[in-house]
């Protein structure tokens, strides 16, 4: 058998499906030193992917106890598509599983918050935006500064559980609307963020003028109207936290 | 054959883990640089690195100020069916870019395809047709990358039925075609060669200094089998009596080279890696008879 043609794609039949599937004669030795060897691949790969999600979702792996993690883990890396992304990214679609698995909503969303984070530590690097950059500038120049989020922050809801969780850490996140999650410098910082606050840094996912934010906002439709002082309070919190850069 | 290829010093460096950074660049950084094996160089795999920025980024740059790098790359899988990994070759080229490495190494060896990624270091048969496929690839990322690459010998599990050459000749001609030098990593001579019932001596001699731009040793974990020990290259224990006889016979030949210590799992304190990489000076320097290589090729 060519290598090229065939033999390399069965090995990885034999590597995702098991030694049944090992063309006789492709390797030398006997059978059950071949079948060792094969193993230790096998291993290896699996024991790799493993790990990647136990090292990309610890807080969800320690909530729900390492054996049923470890039994996802095992299933969802058996699902179409998840082995064609690199280690750093196997997790992206975790969450969703978890919650298809059956481990409700609270679990599923305490991975979501993890994957979050992760993000947020690998995000591009940007200078936040800080009130004194803005502090002194005439009313005009202030409506037409250009601002963007940060491209390590987000803001969402969570399940009360991650609220719950992480509020061991962070005071005021368990009666929080919204988690913010933004590593304006070297650290990846969590706060308790308002409802207004996560559609504020919404309305600023591209770039946007102060002026336009605000009137956007403005036009939200809500049950009850954005006042433009809560709106100012607002995007000043998501400031105070690095969540903004000038674009 | 080429020249040796490293701009590395030939001295010891360590392979780089986030929980080495404080003490690494406190190394590093003293005014009074420690003796004896002080790393001098370090290595990081460079798919650690390939998120858009944050604090491995900032890390890799401060020690980027004030020692050499080695990126060894354990992701471009250049003996793939497919091909080299485009993906993982242009997230290498960028880091290449922003870091300026002073060395870049891959394996031989395969990772999957385009859509099953495997992350382990699957082994080439030693044919005409994979060195033809392997050297192509091999061109394919020195030409985007525009420098030489080394391409680490193999820890082998495996043997191929219809394997035409011995692993020497295979990387030797390798280097000749593609014009690539050698990581040799002298762990994965003896757990291939336990594993295989080979010679690691004839191994090690086999192999021409020439092309040699980097040396790495490791530890490796044994399981005991009906059939004999299985030697499994897993990173995570001192380097062994038996690897470091076969370093120091290499050396003796070759003379010293850049060579790293390798701990990948199960990480120890930063002083054990101290410790390996004094003990890898001193052999070096004890018993190197034969002048450093002139370096050629940056």
């Amino acid at each position: 058998m060519r290598w090229l043609e065939g033999g390399q794609s069965a090995m990885m039949q034999a590597i995702d499906h098991g030694p049944a599937y090992l063309p006789e004669g492709l390797f030398a030795g006997s059978p059950d030193r071949v079948l060792a060897g094969m193993t230790v691949h096998a291993n290896t790969i699996s024991h790799a992917r493993l790990v990647a999600l136990e090292e990309t979702f610890p807080r969800t792996r320690e909530h729900i106890g390492h054996d049923p993690f470890n039994a996802h883990s095992r299933l969802f890396i058996q699902q179409p598509g998840v082995t064609a992304a690199a280690l750093a990214e196997i997790g992206g679609k975790f969450a969703a599983f978890l919650l298809e698995a059956g481990e409700g909503a609270g679990v599923a969303d305490l991975a979501r918050f993890e994957w979050c984070w992760l993000n947020a530590y690998h995000a591009a690097d940007a200078a936040p935006l800080s009130l004194d950059a803005l502090t002194g500038m005439a009313p005009k120049a202030l409506l037409e500064h250009t601002l963007a989020r940060h491209p390590a922050a987000s803001a969402g809801r969570f399940a009360p559980l991650v609220h719950d969780l992480i509020s061991a850490e962070v005071p005021g996140l368990a009666a929080a609307d919204a988690i913010l999650i933004a590593r304006p410098y070297a650290d990846v910082l969590i706060s308790p963020a308002s409802a207004l606050m996560a559609g504020v840094l919404t309305a600023a996912e591209n770039p946007v003028t102060i002026g336009n934010l605000l009137a956007s906002m403005a036009e939200t439709p809500a049950d009850e109207p954005a006042q433009l002082d809560a709106i100012m309070q607002s995007l000043a919190a998501l400031i105070n936290a690095g969540a903004l850069t000038t674009a | 054959m080429n020249a040796p290829t490293s701009p590395l010093p030939p001295r010891v460096g360590v392979g780089l883990k986030p929980q080495h950074y404080v003490p690494a660049l406190e190394a590093v950084s003293a005014s009074t640089p420690l003796s004896g094996g002080c790393p001098v160089w370090f290595e990081v795999h460079p798919q650690n690195y390939f998120g858009a920025g944050g604090p491995p980024h900032r890390w890799l740059s401060a020690f980027a100020t004030k020692v050499p790098l080695s990126f060894h790359s354990v992701g471009l899988s250049l003996g793939s069916a497919d091909g080299v990994n485009f993906q993982e070759l242009e997230a290498l080229a960028a880091l290449c870019e922003s870091h300026a490495p002073a060395m870049v190494s891959d394996h031989l060896s395969w990772s999957g395809s385009g859509s099953n990624r495997y992350p382990d270091l699957l082994p080439v048969p030693y044919t005409r047709e994979a060195l033809d496929h392997f050297a192509a690839q091999v061109d394919r990322v020195q030409d985007r990358l525009g420098r030489t690459i080394l391409i680490e010998n193999p820890s082998r599990y495996l043997a191929f039925a219809e394997d035409e050459m011995t692993e020497a000749e295979f990387l030797h001609a390798l280097c000749a075609r593609a014009g690539c030098g050698l990581l040799l990593d002298i762990n994965n001579i003896e757990v291939s060669a336990s594993n295989l019932g080979l010679d690691a001596e004839a191994m090690v001699d086999a192999i021409d200094p020439a092309p040699v731009g980097e040396v790495h040793l490791a530890g490796h974990a044994s399981e005991d089998h009906a059939h004999g020990p299985l030697l499994i290259d897993d990173h995570g224990s001192p380097v062994s009596d038996a690897t470091w006889r076969l370093f120091e016979r290499f050396v003796q030949r070759a003379g010293a080279r850049p060579t790293l210590i390798e701990w990948d799992t199960d990480v120890p304190a930063f002083d054990v890696l101290l410790a390996e990489a004094a003990k890898a000076d001193a052999i070096m320097q004890a018993t190197a008879t034969v002048p450093e290589p002139t370096h050629a090729l940056a």
